[in-house]
């Protein structure tokens, strides 16, 4: 690690090294938080890379102005959030979730079959969801983080992500009930 | 299925986690740290040198106004002109630079003609590297190679040390690059490419300067 940062250090003229060292740090621990952000709302790999690359790059641009670097995957968090709803909504891309790509390549079995069309019906009760909730349970899902670190995540009380959590939930069973009980009468 | 069973065999959390749990590709991590390379280095929350500069200057006039005799003429391009002969012996070497003026000269067709290369290059790889091709990257790290020997040459003619070990340091890259894509190594690759956009990125940001007409000048 320390010496992809040293070569970067030294490729880029006038960079402090240590604040490039640091910067590699927080680009491998948080690399995985911010692509699975991006694909969350975008459900598209490339999409999602290129929307946690861009966040990337932003960070750091601002990040000797970060005084709390611990609050760098927070920052970076939201951040991402943000670039992939912006980018969503700017392509409509939503339309081309990656599941469907799926459909041609991944295997064919019943029991892939349901798993995918589960997975379909739970992305599209996420999507039915507020934004509020929606990024309180993406995160809880993510890397199984405790509520304490989705709400320092978010910069909001925990009480706000117990009970955001909460309603998520239950919005998300109602919903799921409801399909699951549509396409099985069916 | 009643509405009962449904709602039994609905493991919300595990669905969660198994949706999420998605990788980025295996190169993501390297392609970050070449769009990095490529952004200009973090501004800085510290004063700038440019507003040091402008404060010490802002001192000087105020000083030389305040002590000089009444009966002289106290012109503001006159005070500008003295500070401006001191200002190689108050401020760091690039304000004074900037404040004395330093030598720009327009690049030679070879030049451009060479940087142009060196571009095109560089984007070539990059696309290059997205559909694996190797075998182009290896052309493209040739003429790297070459470019960068002949702006080696370039700059050392001049006395522009610093922009000579840049063109040294493109050069090696260069070299690392052809050497990862003859042992196959692919984050070798990326990383020797963000590499290189990265000395070009620092020898454009020291040594180039855009005209109001939008062209470019070379600081010597």
């Amino acid at each position: 690690m320390h010496e992809h940062a040293d070569r970067l250090a030294g490729g880029l003229v006038g960079v402090d090294p240590d604040l490039a060292r640091e910067f590699e740090a927080r680009l491998v621990e948080s690399s995985r938080l911010a692509f699975r952000v991006a694909y969350s709302v975008l459900r598209h790999r490339e999409d999602a890379e290129d929307v946690a690359q861009e966040a990337f790059a932003k960070a750091y641009r601002s990040f000797r102005q970060l005084r709390d670097r611990d609050r760098f995957r927070a920052w970076l968090a939201r951040m991402t959030w943000r670039l992939a709803i912006d980018r969503c909504r700017a392509s409509n891309r939503r339309q081309r979730v990656e599941m469907v790509a799926n459909d041609n390549t991944g295997p064919t079995t019943a029991e892939a079959v349901i798993a995918r069309d589960r997975a379909d019906q739970l992305w599209r009760a996420i999507d039915r969801l507020p934004e509020k909730l929606r990024i309180v349970i993406v995160l809880a899902s993510i890397e199984g983080h405790e509520v304490q670190e989705v709400a320092s995540l978010l910069g909001i009380p925990v009480g706000t992500v117990k009970s955001r959590l909460f309603i998520a939930r239950q919005r998300l069973k109602e919903q799921l009930q409801w399909m699951r009980s549509e396409s099985a009468s069916r | 299925m009643d509405a009962q069973r449904i709602s039994e065999s609905i493991d919300l959390d595990s669905e969660l986690a198994a949706l999420l749990s998605v990788e980025p590709s295996v190169e993501f991590v390297a392609r970050v740290r070449m769009r990095i390379a490529a952004e200009p280095a973090p501004r800085s929350w510290r004063p700038s040198w440019l507003l040091v500069t402008a404060s010490a200057c802002a001192l000087l006039v105020t000083i030389g106004l305040a002590l000089r005799p009444s009966h002289l003429s106290t012109s503001a391009s006159s005070v500008f002109a003295e500070i401006s002969l001191l200002a190689p012996t108050l401020v760091p070497g690039p304000m004074a630079a900037a404040i004395s003026g330093s030598r720009r000269e327009r690049p030679t067709p070879e030049m451009r003609a060479m940087m142009q290369s060196n571009q095109d290059a560089v984007r070539a790889m990059n696309s290059h590297l997205e559909s694996r091709n190797y075998e182009a990257i290896a052309g493209d790290a040739a003429t790297l190679t070459r470019n960068f020997a002949s702006l080696e040459r370039f700059w050392s003619a001049r006395q522009v040390e610093g922009a000579a070990a840049l063109s040294r340091r493109g050069l090696t890259v260069a070299t690392e690059l052809r050497a990862a894509v003859l042992m196959g190594d692919a984050s070798g690759v990326a990383q020797a490419i963000a590499d290189m956009t990265a000395v070009c990125n620092a020898c454009h940001t020291q040594y180039r300067e855009e005209l109001p007409d939008h062209t470019y000048a070379i600081k010597l």
